[in-house]
Formats: structure tokens, C-alpha cells, sequence
């Protein structure tokens, strides 16, 4: 039994490795000098065509459409037809699938939302977050699947994310304390004035960069993740198609470890940004 | 197309995506979804504590069981030693009727076999008296005995 999968291992690698370097192959040959930064960016980057398979035709999405754009629009379908189609009410006995999808809301909230806002108030909040959670994990997995890529390998993506967690911070803050509370909070008790307005601004300039580096790591993330999982393959290319040995294992490894790492970012995402809106919106020492 | 372009027409797709699966979720997914983790969550509760309630009257039913089984135990054992010594007196008693009974029919037997005896030994003490007097007429001739000397034969034939 082991040896048949030992055997089956090997045939995968080889399999892989001849392929890889056939495909690579092809998109050397079409460029007069083999741009291999080139070819690994536009397996991450936005691009508006679609490779299906290697030595079909690639596509070319109609005008307007980016691979990026697509992949949300992917991801909005996905999470809303499998829920609209597994979710039912009444349901007191449900099979794996629906017990599936809601135990991924019930980790949001019993994890993530509950924990950090309390039940009352994290009740109001569990849709958002819920979504938020969904979305990302969809989006950063989806880039795992062979022709599809990462739209959250795309600073846009997370930027977007990041600005509606900012203003939501606002938002929460000036509802929940009051326009001239929410920057009263920001000044440190017991201060003196221009030390206190230093901290003050220092304090709001953090609400931004706290933001910003959510937006980052989110991206950083997801692209380094799959550019790493293309380098393992492109070494085949650049040193040699027997480096396939080496460098499949390896990105297979890689890959597996971008499984994880997608779903949590997503779940990092959305609890700094749990924490952030309940931080912005309490009073100081509570 | 750069690492870091800025492309605020993907960042407008990003909110409106994330809009309407908001949206989508928020109106159409979670009311239902919400609702039957609440009643799943009550169902299960309510299971539990049928569950526990159950277990506790199981608990009642076995220790009632239990109590039920020893008191019918103790009353078969009272059952059966009083049988047992019903049946020690019957039969004590049978035998004791059974003595009685063999006692009195050998005291008959015997009483019936002296009264036999003893009237066999009269009839044989007659006989040997006639036989007697018989005789002696037979050795005597034509000497007739009398009746009173018949008599005395007998007498003497008891006597011996």
C-alpha cells in the first residue's frame, strides 16, 4: 500500500515537473530572452485574460473586466449560492454541508465577534463580520485554484477593505461616544496639554496606520504566498526540468501551508478589525 | 500593470462586491440561519434536559426495581420456608397418623389372631376331649360315657 503511494507520488512529481517545464517552455520560446520575474508577476498580477489550460487558447475577458473583478464577483456568487442553497429555515437536522456553512458563522461568532464585543451588541455586528470573514477566506483561497488568481494579492482589494474598517471605525466611535467624546478619548488622562494633543493626534494618526497595515499584511500575505509557491516552479525552468524533484514537493508543501495562511488572514483581518471598531467606539479604561 | 498601481475601479468593485454579499447575507441568509441555531441551540437544550429528566426517572424506576426485587426475594424465601415447614409438619403428622394407624391395625391383627388361637385351642381341647372319650369307649366296650363324665374329660383336657 505505502509503495503504491510512493509510486503514485513519484508519478504526480514527474508528471508535474514535465509539465511545468513544457508550459514555461512555451512562454520562453514566444519571447526572444525568458523574463522569468515577467512570467511569475503575470501569474499574480491583474491581467484580463484567462488561461484555463496550459496550450489552450487563453481567453480575453470583454472590456472592463479584470481577472481581479472577476474573482469577486466569483466570490460574491460562491458564498451567496451556496448559502442561499444550503441555508433553509426550519432546518433542525441538517446535513454536513449546511452544517458546514454555519459552523463558519458560528466561529465568527463565538470566536471573533462575541468574545471581543459581548452578545448584545456583537449580535448587530455578526453580519458584517460574518461576510467580512466569507469574503476574504473565498477570495484568498480562490487564487489557490489553477487558472484563477488572488484578488486579494492586490493592494486594491485590501485597501478597499481596509478604508470601509476605518470608517466603520469612525463611524462606531462617533455613535457610540459622540463626535467630541470620540477625540476627547484619544487624550490621555492626567496629561498636560501639549503632550496629551501630541499623544492626541499620535492616537488618531494610529486609527489610519492601523488600517493601512491591515490592508498591508492581508496583501503581503497573499502575494508573497503565491509568488512562492510559482518561484518553487520556475527554478524547473531556470535550472533544470529534473530540479522538478525539489521544487514540486516543495511548492506542493507551499501550497498547503497557503490553505492555512489564507484562512488566517482572513480570520486576522477580521478580528483586528473587530478589534479595532470596539476599541474606537468604548470609553477609554473599560 | 505594477505591483502597487492604484486602480480605484477595482477598489469601487471591492465595496460594491462586498456590498451586495453583505447585503445578500445580512437580508436573506443570516434571518434563517440565525433562527435555526437559535432553535437547533433550544432543541438541543430541551434534549438535554428531557435527557437528564429521563435518566433521573430511569435512576427512580431501577432503585424502585431494586427495592421491589428484594422485597420479592425475601417474600419468596418467607413463601418458601413457611412451605417448607408446612410441608415438615404435614408430613410429620402423616407419619405420625400413619404409626397410629399401623399400631392399631397390628394391636387388631394381634387381638384377632389370640382370639383365633384361642378359639382354635377350644375347638382342639373339644375335639381331643371327644377324641378322648371316644377313644375310651372304643378301649372299654359297650361302657357307655355319660355326659357328665364327657364333661369332666374336658376339664381335664384344659388342664394340660
Amino acid at each position: 500500500m505505502n509503495l503504491k503511494r510512493l509510486y503514485l507520488l513519484f508519478l504526480i512529481v514527474i508528471l508535474s515537473s514535465l509539465t511545468v517545464s513544457a508550459v514555461f517552455s512555451e512562454e520562453a520560446s514566444t519571447s526572444e530572452s525568458p523574463d522569468v520575474s515577467g512570467t511569475l508577476f503575470e501569474h499574480v498580477l491583474d491581467g484580463n485574460t484567462l488561461e484555463l489550460f496550459p496550450f489552450v487558447p487563453e481567453i480575453t475577458l470583454p472590456h472592463g473586466i479584470t481577472m481581479h473583478r472577476l474573482m469577486l464577483v466569483l466570490s460574491v456568487l460562491l458564498i451567496t449560492g451556496f448559502y442561499s442553497a444550503w441555508i433553509k429555515r426550519g432546518d433542525l437536522k441538517p446535513k454536513t454541508r449546511t452544517i458546514l456553512l454555519e459552523s463558519l458563522v458560528i466561529f465568527v461568532r463565538d470566536d471573533i465577534v462575541y468574545p471581543i464585543m459581548g452578545e448584545e451588541r456583537g449580535a448587530k455586528w455578526l453580519p458584517f463580520f460574518t461576510t467580512m470573514f466569507l469574503f476574504l477566506s473565498v477570495l484568498n483561497l480562490l487564487g489557490l485554484i489553477p487558472a484563477l488568481k488572488t484578488a486579494t494579492g492586490n493592494i486594491n482589494v485590501t485597501t478597499a477593505m481596509a478604508i470601509v474598517v476605518l470608517l466603520l471605525t469612525f463611524i462606531a466611535g462617533f455613535k457610540g461616544l459622540g463626535f467630541v467624546h470620540f477625540f476627547k478619548n484619544l487624550f490621555p488622562e492626567g496629561t498636560p496639554l501639549g503632550i496629551g494633543i501630541f499623544v492626541m493626534l499620535l492616537e488618531l494618526l494610529s486609527l489610519f496606520t492601523k488600517s493601512m497595515v491591515l490592508s498591508l499584511r492581508l496583501f503581503a500575505n497573499m502575494f508573497a504566498g503565491h509568488l512562492a509557491i510559482l518561484s518553487f516552479l520556475v527554478l524547473i525552468f531556470v535550472i533544470t526540468p529534473f530540479f522538478g524533484f525539489i521544487s514540486v514537493p516543495f511548492s506542493v508543501f507551499t501550497y498547503t501551508l497557503e490553505v492555512l495562511v489564507g484562512l488566517l488572514q482572513a480570520f486576522v483581518f477580521t478580528l483586528l478589525s473587530c478589534i479595532f471598531i470596539m476599541m474606537a467606539s468604548t470609553p477609554e479604561g473599560e | 500593470m505594477d505591483l502597487f498601481t492604484l486602480d480605484p475601479g477595482l477598489v469601487i468593485w471591492t465595496w460594491i462586491s462586498f456590498g451586495i454579499l453583505f447585503f445578500i447575507l445580512w437580508k436573506f441568509v443570516f434571518p434563517p440561519l440565525m433562527e435555526n441555531l437559535k432553535n437547533r441551540e433550544k432543541t438541543i437544550a430541551k434534549s438535554i434536559d428531557d435527557a437528564a429528566a429521563i435518566e433521573r426517572r430511569l435512576e427512580e424506576i431501577e432503585a424502585e426495581r431494586g427495592e421491589l426485587l428484594k422485597k420479592t426475594n425475601s417474600e419468596a424465601d418467607e413463601m418458601l420456608l413457611q412451605t417448607r415447614s408446612d410441608a415438615e409438619e404435614l408430613k410429620k403428622r402423616l407419619l405420625e397418623k400413619a404409626e397410629k394407624e399401623a399400631e392399631e391395625v397390628l394391636v387388631q391383627a394381634r387381638r384377632k389372631a389370640e382370639a383365633e388361637r384361642e378359639a382354635l385351642l377350644r375347638a382342639l381341647q373339644d375335639d381331643l376331649a371327644d377324641f378322648v372319650c371316644d377313644a375310651s369307649e372304643k378301649v372299654i366296650g359297650s361302657v357307655f360315657i355319660t355326659e357328665k363324665e364327657r364333661e369332666f374329660t374336658r376339664e381335664l383336657v384344659k388342664e394340660l
